[in-house]
């Protein structure tokens, strides 16, 4: 069902504020929109909705394909931003302690510690993805965990068996 | 080392950053501003290019500087000159934008989720330049935001796992006798235990073998022999006798420790602050108390003395083996470190596999907890074979698991069974050629050393078996102590004066004077609020959800303290009034009455046990409880299930009215005491509710403004500030006011539903 109160997604232009922000232009309206991505996991880059200071929805948009080439390069770039999470590479260290995982791990984005609950698991995605949450709600990604270095995988084997 | 100094140490390891300001920061911070002092200061732990970094921005009293890694220099604005401050908020990157005037930008940082406390009350500050300073240290407000997630998934205490087992022999102290008899009674079952094998091997050498040979006459040796199977029959008799004594002091002990430690955590409990119950899951607090404690029952019980007897036992056995015979002893000892290596990672494995076991086992029951509460929606749905699926791979994954359990056990004990038993063959192997006595050059020896040299060998299993257990036994126990003292250690935010006022009876006269209060300690929930009420007067709080109604009346109960500026009852501030003497003559009703599980005159009597019976019927009957009490076959004797679950919302409301009602309170709340029934059940409550207001201070929080008729003021609460304040009437008469347009979206609501 789609809404009819959305724009055509045709007509919609989006661009750079030079402030880093995104600018929707409709109808002669421009607004300022942040990104909020309807199905990060399951639909990535389908299902944007675009959103303004207060949280009224400007548009929806179903697939990036239907945007002029500039919008959708903005809107590509801005759903890197919004969908940011760090992609772990290796994993040094993944201990219990005291209820708690630690975890010390190299991603692409850098060295990082975090935390995870003893009961908590980490989130598939198949074939060998997956996704563990740390306890402050950051987002660790692991494309395919069979192809990290030998270390890290006996680590984590240890934990997801 | 101060426990501050540790607890900053072990965030540092968790977090892999500075937990404080950097001295170098500091010192930028301090040149660029010229103000010493950080108000406060946050980390943005990504650069633009979402890659890690340390970006360091600080918030002193009149300038924000923001400091990047070097050789970038640092960015430095006034706070009064921000116009605009928006944080957008990502998967796990998040953004902080500050313009100025003319919508220049001042900054962009970004961030991960763990530095959003920090940023959050940056954003605050930047907003609300009128907003008192924190008045708590910048690195304790940046620790706390820190802290919070991880606390709340594990206990926080910061001692080492051997500091936590001495502290909990602490707990012991009071039992030295019992302790001391369950010790010695299991350091002399060690030692008896050794004493069989070898009376048996002193047996047959010196009175069984002589006689088969002939050397020494039946009649003569039968003494000796009598006297030798009486010395046997002591010896297991005593050490029976001393393994009761073990057994029951140790069981004992652990009981009564684990009581304690059950009595000290719940006491604690009952002292402890809102704040804290607000930061731990409830069914985390009961575990705490309750299988935690029985988990070092265990341990205190079995640990402890297991452990030393074991480690006494391996000790004496290795000692006489090599005394019996130090050739055959070597051959039995050296093997063992590898044994015990093997027993280790055999219990490290099954710890590993008992762990994801329990893991699968708690999805299976997720499982169930989720589809039979809901099976009506399963059946409206015909999703029946959808939730057999579900829970026969939750199934099949807890069979794949234990399966797997049960693999690893039964293969592993015959294997150790049989390298026991290959040493056992190694034994006999060295020991052939002394025994039969063919090998000209070995050393003999006789059958009755031999014998107990077997017998010894067979005790060897035991012990070991235990202290491949201990580790578990050990890491568990570690585990509970760390969440029972948890409890323990935790301070109550809300401290009786030491010399307390004791207001007899408390008039009403409720002032609140310049009142700002956070709940995290930076972002204020209200804002300087200032109000002055009398004795007997009614006050309704309205406004919308989140504007800080009830923290209101959770200060007028002293839940929590104002963050800045005074409440006074009666003229006297409250935090120096006897706070157990003022709470009983304070009455609160909420929306959803908590009801105990007990009898209905139990409830109506929780807060005045000594009330007679008249002035309990007397309470319902104002309350509009006594009609449907007395329909029920048990009247006030009626058992209300756990949470009052066999009495409707309404009636549980009236219940806890009576409540209120009996212990005649001077202050009054009624926190949204109507909004969760239906318009009859509401009618009836709002008459009860009508007789417990008369000659009391209250404050009524209520969401239909039709139910503050009576009152004498209303208080409109709006971003932590009154921002209207007058009667109904009064406050109509401002078509542009907060409370005009409350009460026309309710008009149009209703009118809608009408329609």
């Amino acid at each position: 069902m789609k809404s009819t109160t959305q724009p055509d997604s045709a007509s919609l232009q989006l661009s750079r504020l030079p402030d880093g922000r995104i600018e929707a232009l409709s109808a002669g309206l421009r607004t300022v929109v942040r990104i909020s991505v309807c199905f990060p996991w399951t639909a990535p880059g389908t299902f944007v909705s675009l959103r303004d200071e207060n949280n009224v929805e400007v548009a929806l948009i179903e697939d990036t394909a239907t945007l002029d080439g500039e919008s959708r390069e903005v809107l590509e770039r801005g759903l890197r931003e919004a969908s940011f999470s760090f992609e772990i590479t290796a994993i040094r260290v993944l201990k219990l302690e005291f209820e708690i995982r630690h975890w010390e791990v190299e991603c692409v984005q850098g060295v990082r510690r975090f935390q995870t609950p003893k009961e908590d698991w980490p989130h598939r995605l198949p074939p060998n993805g997956l996704l563990i949450t740390d306890v402050a709600g950051d987002i660790y990604k692991i494309p395919d965990w069979t192809m990290l270095d030998r270390p890290s995988r006996r680590l984590l084997k240890a934990y997801l068996d | 080392m101060t426990s501050h100094t540790q607890r900053s140490k072990r965030l540092e390891h968790y977090t892999g950053h500075a937990v404080t300001l950097p001295d170098s920061i500091a010192r930028v911070v301090a040149r660029e501003t010229d103000e010493p002092t950080q108000v406060l200061y946050g980390l943005s732990d990504l650069d633009p290019s979402l890659h890690t970094a340390e970006t360091w921005c600080v918030l002193t009293p009149r300038y924000c500087c923001i400091v990047p890694p070097a050789p970038d220099p640092p960015t430095t604005f006034r706070r009064d000159a921000v116009q605009k401050v928006a944080l957008t908020v990502g998967l796990s990157g998040n953004e902080l934008r500050i313009w100025g005037a003319h919508a220049d930008l001042l900054a962009t940082l970004r961030f991960s989720h763990r530095q959003r406390p920090a940023m959050e009350s940056i954003k605050y500050l930047l907003e609300e330049p009128e907003a008192e300073a924190p008045g708590t240290a910048p690195d304790t407000l940046f620790q706390r935001g820190l802290w919070r997630p991880i606390e709340e998934a594990q206990a926080a205490v910061s001692e080492s796992g051997t500091g936590l087992l001495l502290r909990l022999l602490g707990y012991m102290a009071p039992y030295k006798k019992r302790f001391a008899a369950g010790i010695l009674s299991g350091l002399l079952l060690a030692l008896l235990q050794l004493v069989p094998p070898y009376l048996t091997g002193y047996l047959i050498d010196s009175v069984l073998r002589p006689v088969e040979s002939g050397t020494r006459l039946a009649i003569e040796a039968r003494p000796m022999a009598l006297w030798l199977v009486f010395l046997l029959g002591i010896t297991y008799a005593g050490t029976q006798f001393v393994a009761w004594v073990r057994m029951r002091s140790m069981a004992l002990l652990g009981e009564f420790v684990a009581r304690d430690l059950r009595k000290a955590a719940y006491d604690h409990l009952q002292r402890l602050s809102l704040s804290f119950y607000s930061t731990k899951q409830t069914g985390s607090l009961i575990s705490r108390v309750s299988s935690d404690t029985d988990r070092l029952w265990e341990f205190v019980a079995w640990g402890l003395v297991d452990f030393l007897v074991s480690m006494l036992t391996l000790a004496g056995l290795t000692g006489v083996l090599l005394y019996l015979d130090w050739r055959l002893g070597l051959v039995m000892t050296l093997p063992m470190p590898v044994v015990l290596t093997i027993l280790y990672l055999y219990g490290r494995r099954m710890h590993h596999l008992f762990g994801n076991a329990w893991r699968r086992w708690g999805k299976l029951t997720a499982v169930l907890a989720d589809s039979i509460p809901g099976i009506r929606v399963v059946k409206a749905f015909n999703q029946e074979h959808r939730e057999q699926d579900r829970f026969g791979t939750s199934n099949a994954e807890v069979c794949t698991s234990f399966n797997q359990i049960h693999r690893t056990w039964t293969s592993f004990w015959p294997f150790l069974w049989f390298s026991i038993q290959s040493m056992t063959l190694a034994v006999w192997f060295f020991a052939m050629p002394r025994l039969l006595g063919y090998s000209p050059t070995a050393t003999p020896l006789t059958v009755g050393v031999f014998v107990s040299f077997t017998l010894y060998m067979g005790m060897y299993l035991h012990p070991i078996e235990i202290l491949g257990r201990l580790t578990f036994i050990l890491n568990r126990a570690t585990s509970s102590a760390h969440r029972v003292f948890e409890i323990l250690d935790s301070e109550p935010d809300i401290v009786e004066a030491d010399a307390p006022t004791r207001l007899e009876p408390v008039e009403g006269h409720v002032r609140f004077d310049k009142v700002s209060f956070a709940y995290d300690g930076v972002r204020s929930i209200l804002k300087n609020i200032s109000f002055d009420v009398q004795p007997g007067e009614m006050i309704g709080l309205v406004g919308p959800s989140g504007a800080g109604k009830s923290t209101i009346t959770n200060l007028i109960a002293r839940f929590y303290d104002p963050t800045h500026g005074q409440i006074t009852i009666d003229g006297v501030d409250v935090r120096d009034l006897a706070l157990g003497h003022y709470r009983r003559q304070l009455g609160i009703v909420l929306q959803d009455p908590h009801l105990f599980h007990g009898s209905i005159l139990d409830n109506i009597r929780y807060g005045m046990p000594e009330a007679d019976l008249k002035a309990v019927i007397e309470a319902a009957r104002v309350a509009n409880a006594h009609d449907f009490i007395c329909q029920l076959p048990l009247g006030y004797d009626t058992t209300v299930g756990e949470r009052g679950h066999t009495l409707s919302g309404g009636e549980r409301q009236r219940i806890s009215i009576a409540r209120a009602l009996l212990c005649n309170p001077r202050v009054l709340i009624l926190d949204e005491a109507t909004s969760s029934v239906d318009t009859e059940t509401e009618h009836k409550i709002q008459e009860a509710l009508d007789k417990l207001v008369e000659g009391r201070t209250v404050f009524a929080i209520a969401h239909r403004l039709s139910t503050l008729r009576r009152a004498n003021r209303l208080f409109v609460v709006d971003e932590g500030r009154i921002a209207e304040e007058g009667t109904h009437a009064e406050l109509l008469a401002n078509d542009d006011g907060v409370y005009s347009r409350l009460v026309r979206m309710q008009q149009e609501l209703h009118e809608m539903y009408i329609a």
